[in-house]
């Protein structure tokens, strides 16, 4: 029983130095950050990925050179009186 | 209806919403939350606000919260959607216009003199926004190297839109407007519609039409409320993409309604940004857009729909 007792004493402090070693040495062997914040480390993964790419915006030229992207009616033109004395809480405008 | 109003995001803030008053009360405070922390996420006039780390962080990933990586992805396919004419990542060509501080800080400072301007703005476009990249399952956001972005716009209108689905669940029907971004959910008691008031972009006092909106985000760009002068040159912020400088166009101001208030936005600037000719074009590439515009010489123009919109008490020739 002492034998065994002994046995598995050694056993278990052999396995943590030798645990502890590897530890070590995997950790000396890895790749380091290279950046000091949290995106960069995140890069370092991420680019091995490959990439979705995505659609391509369509050409401004159609609306540069002035021609419709395709037939267009007219925007019609309206003549409005709002009714008087109601006037909304909500109003819109653009940015003040 | 209960109403609360505050400033936020250089803007006019107004909520209004219908339900018991104590829930609404409690609705209102869950939405100055939202929106305090929303403002300091999107502020392009923070270093501290997460949109100025992405910025530092271009030519390399950003992991991104997922507002901003909702926001950002949003950009990049209403960039698609207007064919280029909403870009966020027009910053560069704002700073130069004088757009540097909040507009706050230049009304009462006035705008510093123009900077030098790049050799050619088209050599600076290969670096902007069509180049980013998204990596979902990280939240990651690439921007190429040399690229800035602004939210501006749109972020008010998400803010907006996210604003009113919280309000929501402390009222029957609410709204949410940010500085004229608008976005309403539910209908008010009796009504079939929200009012809202479209201002006369020459006198902003003054109401040109009064709009019907039922549920959805309607938002308004113009080109004469936000100016000033430069080198002794009218400026405003609503830059046209190509060429980098703010827009010579014959609206004045274009209010847009559709589904979601950050999409009314962006097809807001880009429809003003076209001009008028290239405007129904550009409101067909996205179901459920209708617009109404200002010309430059006051007259009211729409799209094919857009005379649902005005209010029936309204007269119409």
């Amino acid at each position: 029983m002492k034998l065994i007792k002994l046995g598995l004493r050694i056993y278990i402090a052999i396995s943590t130095v030798f645990g502890f070693l590897v530890g070590w040495i995997l950790l000396a062997h890895s790749g380091k950050p290279t950046a000091n914040n949290v995106a960069a480390e995140g890069a370092q993964a991420i680019t091995s990925y490959k990439l979705d790419p995505l659609p391509p915006v369509p050409s401004l030229n159609d609306l540069v050179s002035g021609a419709p992207l395709k037939p267009l009616p007219a925007p019609q033109t309206f003549n409005v009186q709002p009714s008087s004395g109601f006037s909304p809480r909500f109003r819109s405008g653009g940015s003040r | 209806m209960l109403y609360d109003d505050f400033r936020a995001m250089n803007s006019h803030l107004m909520l209004g919403a219908e339900g018991e008053a104590e829930q609404v009360e409690a609705g209102f405070k869950a939405v100055r939350a939202f929106i305090a922390a929303s403002e300091a996420r999107f502020t392009r006039f923070s270093e501290d606000s997460e949109l100025s780390q992405l910025n530092r962080t271009a030519g390399g990933w950003f992991i991104a919260s997922n507002d901003l990586f909702e926001v950002v992805q949003l950009a990049r396919r209403l960039m698609d959607q207007t064919c280029g004419l909403f870009d966020p990542s027009i910053m560069g060509a704002l700073q130069r216009a004088g757009y540097d501080r909040s507009i706050d800080e230049i009304r009462a400072a006035g705008a510093r003199a123009s900077a030098a301007a790049p050799e050619s703005w088209a050599t600076e476009r290969p670096q902007a926004f069509t180049g980013v990249t998204f990596k979902p399952e990280w939240h990651a956001i690439h921007l190429p190297a040399g690229t800035q972005i602004d939210l501006g716009g749109i972020a008010k209108g998400w803010i907006a839109e996210q604003a009113a689905i919280i309000l929501g669940r402390y009222a029957s029907a609410c709204a949410v407007s940010a500085g004229g971004d608008l976005f309403v959910y539910g209908l008010p008691q009796g009504d079939g519609f929200w009012p809202i008031a479209l201002e006369d972009p020459r006198d902003p006092d003054k109401t040109v039409a009064v709009l019907q909106v039922r549920d959805g985000g309607l938002a308004t760009s113009s080109i004469t409320l936000r100016r000033w002068v430069q080198d002794g040159r009218e400026r405003h912020h609503i830059i046209d993409p190509r060429t980098g400088e703010p827009a010579v166009t014959d609206w004045l101001s274009v209010t847009v309604v559709a589904p979601h208030t950050a999409t009314a936005e962006a097809f807001a600037k880009a429809i003003l940004i076209a001009g008028t000719a290239q405007a129904q074009a550009l409101a067909d590439r996205v179901a459920g857009i209708e617009f109404i515009g200002i010309k430059q010489d006051g007259s009211l123009w729409g799209s094919r729909h857009a005379r649902e919109l005005l209010d029936v008490t309204g007269e119409i020739v």
